[in-house]
């Protein structure tokens, strides 16, 4: 919810943003015609399948109460260890639990946290990244001593850290994997507002007597965007591994509600009378860390087209002539 | 057996003093109400009640090897610093037994623990009414340094245990077993060889008491003191290079890693034959925390023994994988272990402050349930007081005959107790679950949700834990605390909250103290198993404070060249000296 409230501000904050504009534009125009959503799937379609399952696991984790054939924390010791089959699509784990229903609602959780700290990280990252930038001095100095720190310790450190601090919950997990992105995000939002801040319309901006709120709200942020956003977007895959990893280690979603973490935790004492319940959260979890990370690429090649490193588009920008380029650099 | 337990006490006052102390397993009375056709099925389908060990019978026909290295899992690193006066955590007390021995002046006895033998003291006996005890200490007993044990290191070590120590504005605490030897008055050395023990009520079981595994004597008095009494009052075995009086020394201890152990040269103990004890040169205990990789470790041959302790036990899945890999070269231990329980704390405000919500929830439970869920699928229902139990023997592990309905009649009438109590939407009530047991609070949570109650799971680490339990902050526990085998130690467990504060459920009870004083005053054992079973049905039926579940039989893989083992029938802190091991390979 907070996550969805956040995007729904950037997308009206942005809307005035020139560039951002036109590649959102291009992108549904992509989406919306058969031409551009058949070169779409010609031009890279491991992109495309992945974007889709993505899609589906968001679809799934949203609708989880609907699709789910089971109550996640219902037990039935009756029905414990089941392998796969006409009753549980995924088998049963040691509690007669359906894991199907437990991976889709573990899924979302999964998500929920993982978007929703980027997000959070983001958003307070790029925040205090620009205004380091801008206000430079001291303030600048102080700003980026912190970052330092926080940057010095490996994020999965820093998020155990936290988790072990404040206990384990959900929200917990968002804050601890939001503190972890946050010194990332504001390092390059910082090093992207120091070169816009001394363009011309940024200083014709401070003659006519612009704030400097208004400055860093209106003219720096919107361009520093692209970047910071192709940066997060990629960073939802390691959030979500981040997530599965601390759950594993006991400082996630604490039992019984499920998460792909807990749930391989759960698995590894019947791997070999149940290999179910490891496998399946398991081969869930790849592919959802997976699509992301290439939606993750995709989604920074449409909003910093500088870094594509790949020779495929997620939409029509590359013409054949430009791919050749791409291939001989 | 109530004739050979009378001719061995009377001849024991006779001869002055008795060794050992035969522990009182006495028929069922026949006052007792039980359907002895019921009875009978019961024993039928209880589990095969842990005799002595084969190996132990093969012990006395062949001849044992001496040498080699045994290799063993240990759960984790023993927590606060060694020292026995800190933790029962079995990841000490595993390793425990080797470095200060199985016992301190009396020990279990490895072929059965239900009778206690001399360890450090070669006998004792007590005055006519019980209040004194007056024991003698073996003269070939002496620390890994080579310094002779002499009784003012037992009178130390039970001062030390009793009141702590204050060195200025330094305050030792006394240990957590303060309470199991809080009847001791006064410790008196009686030159040259002997302690006396007063106690301020007499007790004719204080050896039993005393032979609790866990009150093992780990603090050398020539070493601790002088660094006490200049201020060092936390002082542990480990600041002191772990030097004990068990059958091993010690020779490397890499946290995380592995301790080991050495064959102490100078032991006391000697076998059957006369020989020197312990056959092994050394142990070597790897510290192995995560029970997946323990299980790897032992199939791919790198152990001889797994781990003791909740969670490395093995599990009916777990086993399939040893046996597949290893078959005749694996043996399976079963020690009888703790219960699952849900304890309350009746002195917080809440709606289990209702009898009634107490009656419906132990109605409720499945329990038969908790057994292939939470223990692996060892174990029982039988709604016993503990497993740690002088008169466990299948007469009275069919006891007591309460809550035996069919679980349909157990339901409904629970849902009627909670209509009557004004809860028949349930209500929300926490739950301490120790991290390491999670599958219990899960089992738990999901039964009570029948009932409409929401069980709050507040999983702490063992240090929460530690501080939680003997705290009045939650509303219920698992209650996992080891209590001592005969009834009268249990009052550290059940008893009122402010003698008690390590007890499961928290109420202040005084009706509970005089079963106590009952028990401590009865002469028979008949007496005692009667005040028992009415303990029990005041605890489990009468008020509810406790429900038991179900109790666990732990199972633990040994290869089968590892000879000698004496497998203790219960308590997993009991027999880890390894002192009778030896290696035939």
């Amino acid at each position: 919810m907070i996550g969805t409230i956040l995007v729904v501000i950037g997308m009206i904050y942005f809307k005035n943003s020139f560039s951002t504009t036109i590649l959102l534009q291009k992108f549904l125009y992509t989406l919306r015609t058969k031409r551009g959503l058949r070169q779409l799937t010609k031009t890279n379609s491991l992109i495309f399948l992945f974007g889709t399952i993505a899609a589906i696991i968001i679809c799934l984790a949203i609708f989880a109460e609907f699709v789910s054939p089971y109550d996640p924390l219902v037990q039935d010791i009756t029905s414990r260890l089941k392998a796969p089959g006409q009753e549980f699509l995924f088998g049963s784990d040691n509690f007669g639990r359906d894991v199907f229903s437990r991976i889709i609602h573990g899924s979302r959780s999964s998500l929920y946290i993982a978007i929703t700290s980027v997000i959070a990280g983001t958003f307070f990252g790029t925040i205090i990244g620009t205004l380091s930038a801008y206000l430079g001095g001291r303030i600048d100095l102080v700003l980026q001593r912190v970052i330092d720190t926080l940057l010095g310790f490996p994020s999965l450190i820093l998020a155990v850290f936290l988790v072990v601090t404040l206990g384990a919950s959900a929200n917990t997990l968002i804050i601890a994997l939001a503190v972890s992105l946050i010194p990332q995000i504001a390092r390059l939002s910082r090093s992207h507002a120091l070169s816009i801040k001394e363009e011309d319309f940024v200083i014709v901006a401070k003659t006519i007597g612009a704030q400097p709120m208004s400055i860093i709200f209106k003219h720096i942020l919107p361009h520093t965007f692209g970047p910071i956003i192709a940066y997060a977007a990629g960073y939802v895959s390691v959030a979500i591994v981040a997530e599965s990893a601390l759950s594993f280690l006991g400082l996630g979603i604490p039992p019984p509600y499920p998460s792909l973490g807990g749930m391989l935790q759960e698995g590894r004492l019947y791997m070999e009378v149940a290999p179910w319940i490891t496998i399946f959260p398991g081969i869930i979890l790849s592919i959802t860390a997976f699509s992301f990370a290439l939606l993750g690429d995709a989604l920074r090649d449409i909003f910093d087209p500088k870094d594509r490193f790949y020779t495929g588009s997620f939409f029509p920008l590359i013409t054949k002539s430009n791919r050749k380029r791409i291939k001989k650099f | 057996m109530i004739i050979v337990f009378t001719t061995i006490l009377i001849t024991g006052l006779i001869l002055g003093h008795y060794n050992p102390v035969l522990s009182p397993i006495s028929d069922v009375s026949e006052k007792d109400s039980i359907d002895s056709e019921r009875q009978e099925k019961d024993i039928e389908n209880f589990p095969p009640f842990p005799d002595v060990q084969d190996d132990d019978i093969e012990n006395t026909s062949i001849q044992q090897k001496r040498g080699g290295i045994l290799i063993l899992a240990n759960r984790g690193d023993p927590p606060a610093g060694f020292d026995t006066m800190r933790t029962s955590s079995i990841a000490l007390h595993h390793v425990a037994g080797a470095l200060f021995g199985p016992g301190n002046l009396v020990m279990r006895c490895r072929e059965n623990m239900y009778l206690v033998c001399p360890y450090l003291a070669r006998s004792w006996f007590p005055n006519p009414s019980f209040s004194e005890w007056t024991f003698i200490l073996r003269n070939d007993v002496f620390w890994h340094d080579d310094t002779q044990f002499t009784p003012d290191d037992v009178k130390f070590w039970l001062n030390l245990a009793i009141s702590g120590l204050n060195v200025g504005d330094k305050i030792r605490a006394p240990a957590y077993f303060e309470g199991d030897l809080e009847e001791i008055e006064k410790v008196e050395v009686l030159p040259p060889d002997q302690v006396r023990i007063t106690l301020k009520n007499p007790n004719r079981f204080f050896p039993d008491i005393l032979a609790n595994p866990r009150l093992k004597i780990a603090h050398p008095r020539h070493l601790m003191e002088p660094r006490m009494n200049n201020g060092d009052v936390s002082i542990s075995p480990l600041d002191i290079e772990l030097i004990g009086l068990g059958p091993f020394k010690f020779k490397n201890y890499e946290p995380g890693t592995i301790i080991q152990v050495l064959r102490f040269e100078n032991y006391f103990e000697k076998d059957d034959r006369g020989n020197q004890l312990p056959y092994l040169d050394g142990i070597d205990y790897v510290i192995i925390s995560d029970p997946v990789a323990m299980d790897i470790a032992f199939r791919t041959g790198r152990l001889d023994g797994g781990a003791r302790g909740f969670g490395h036990y093995l599990s009916e899945e777990r086993i399939v994988g040893y046996t597949r890999d290893l078959g005749d070269d694996v043996s399976f231990a079963q020690i009888e272990g703790g219960t699952i329980r849900l304890a309350f704390n009746v002195l917080k405000s809440g709606p289990w402050q209702d009898m009634r919500i107490r009656r419906a929830i132990a109605l409720w439970i499945d329990k038969e349930s908790a057994i292939p869920a939470v223990l692996g699928g060892f174990g029982w229902t039988t709604p016993d007081i503990s497993p740690n139990n002088l008169f466990k023997d299948k007469r009275f592990v069919i006891w007591p005959k309460f809550d035996l309905e069919p679980l349909d009649e157990r339901r409904a009438k629970a849902k009627k107790l909670m209509e009557e109590a004004g809860y028949s939407n349930g209500f929300s009530m926490g739950h301490l679950c120790r991290a390491r047991h999670t599958q219990a609070c899960q089992f738990l949570k999901d039964q009570l949700l029948g009932l409409g109650i929401d069980l709050q799971l507040h999983i702490i680490d063992e240090g929460e834990w530690n501080r939680a339990r003997v705290s009045l902050d939650f509303d219920t526990q698992p209650g996992a605390l080891s209590v001592l085998p005969i009834p009268e130690g249990t009052e550290g467990v059940y008893g009122r909250f402010s003698i008690s504060p390590d007890a499961y459920s928290k109420h202040e009870d005084e009706e509970v103290d005089r079963f106590y004083r009952l028990l401590r005053d009865a002469t028979t054992t008949e007496g005692r198993i009667d005040i028992w079973r009415q303990l029990q049905k005041y605890l489990f039926l009468d008020k509810t404070y406790i429900i038991p579940i179900a109790e666990a039989t732990y199972v633990v893989p040994y290869r089968t060249h590892v000879k000698g083992l004496t497998i203790p029938s219960e308590d997993g802190h009991t027999n880890t000296d390894f002192a009778t091991v030896w290696l035939d390979k």
